[in-house]
């Protein structure tokens, strides 16, 4: 963890605001997967914000533990957690990351991404770490979820449960 | 959880969350005073003064996380105590303990989504719109939607209007 409370905003850091996927998109895609009979999925990036590299030329101490002792400190060429710009950095990260792999954005909710092939659609929508995923059949939802896998470090939490304290329920 | 904070897992239920034509006053000047030492006097020994005013806000914000994620039915209520979070009186806190006494007889209650489609097999979507008329202390008036697809709620709200309506029909249109 770094001591973000050190940081100094313009030069550490400048924005720290990053969206999160609305509520209403959620509600409307689980009805909609329904009435669609679409498979829904969920998963959860590990250690999401270690993903991202940093804009911003930051310098901290050796942590404790791995302090050679020279005195020298270290240059962050990647995020950790507690940087004030975590959040944000990993957001955009993720953003091009999907971009990269053909999904776009909704217009309405930038959380939200979809992408359409010959066998069907697919939805990613995002809340920080935390995924859910649609997917017009089973086959689909298969190649998405290696494909995400194989891009980030991440665990399949299979059937939704819980998202953002809600619990769901299909039955 | 909320419940279980308040003591209130067994509470009696009640059918309503909020009595529709209930009088919600902010606190006033040297009232105010006084309806702090009744509220810290009449509640449970552990609520002291400061108290009070302390966990009102935060019992108000649970609630408002509940009446977001998945019950309307509580939203009008909960809004409407919203307003009084800075300064909440007795009066404040038992409409806040009525919303308790309606979510304790209704726990299992939440959204359900259905898989068969209406038959003309296109979504359907509903909305529904109503407002108030100038039932706040300051002649501002309460507007409330909710959104259905296929008769599953996806989008809700309740909201006090910015300005004073002059006639119901305005308040209908704000």
């Amino acid at each position: 963890m770094a001591k973000g409370y050190t940081q100094m905003p313009g030069m550490d850091y400048t924005d720290t605001f990053a969206p999160v996927v609305r509520l209403e998109t959620i509600c409307t895609l689980l009805a909609l997967a329904l009435t669609e009979n679409w498979e829904i999925q969920q998963m959860d990036v590990k250690g999401a914000y270690l993903n991202s590299k940093i804009k911003e030329e930051l310098y901290m101490k050796q942590p404790e533990g791995y302090n050679d002792g020279s005195g020298r400190v270290c240059r962050l060429i990647k995020s950790l957690y507690r940087l004030k710009q975590a959040g944000r950095e990993w957001n955009l990260e993720f953003n091009q990351q999907l971009e990269s792999h053909g999904w776009t954005p909704s217009m309405v909710d930038p959380c939200t991404y979809s992408r359409h092939k010959t066998e069907g659609i697919e939805i990613i929508t995002v809340w920080v770490n935390d995924l859910l995923l649609f997917a017009s059949n089973p086959v689909l939802m298969k190649n998405l979820k290696h494909e995400l896998q194989s891009t980030f470090e991440i665990t399949d939490l299979g059937e939704p449960s819980k998202i953002v304290g809600i619990e769901i329920d299909r039955d | 959880m909320i419940l279980q904070k308040q003591s209130m897992e067994n509470a009696n239920s009640v059918g309503m969350p909020m009595d529709p034509a209930i009088k919600l006053n902010p606190s006033e000047g040297e009232s105010e005073a006084n309806h702090r030492e009744n509220c810290s006097k009449s509640l449970a020994s552990d609520y002291s003064q400061e108290n009070f005013s302390k966990s009102f806000p935060s019992l108000i914000g649970s609630l408002m996380y509940l009446a977001v994620a998945t019950r309307p039915d509580i939203a009008y209520a909960v809004y409407r105590l919203g307003s009084f979070m800075s300064n909440p009186n007795m009066s404040h806190w038992t409409a806040a303990k009525c919303i308790l006494h309606y979510l304790s007889g209704t726990k299992d209650y939440g959204i359900t989504y259905r898989a068969d489609k209406p038959e003309s097999g296109e979504n359907h979507f509903k909305g529904y719109s109503d407002a108030s008329y100038a039932n706040n202390e300051d002649l501002t008036s309460v507007s409330g939607y909710v959104f259905l697809m296929n008769g599953g709620a996806i989008s809700w709200g309740s909201k006090k209007q910015t300005d004073v309506a002059l006639s119901s029909t305005e308040s209908k249109d704000m």
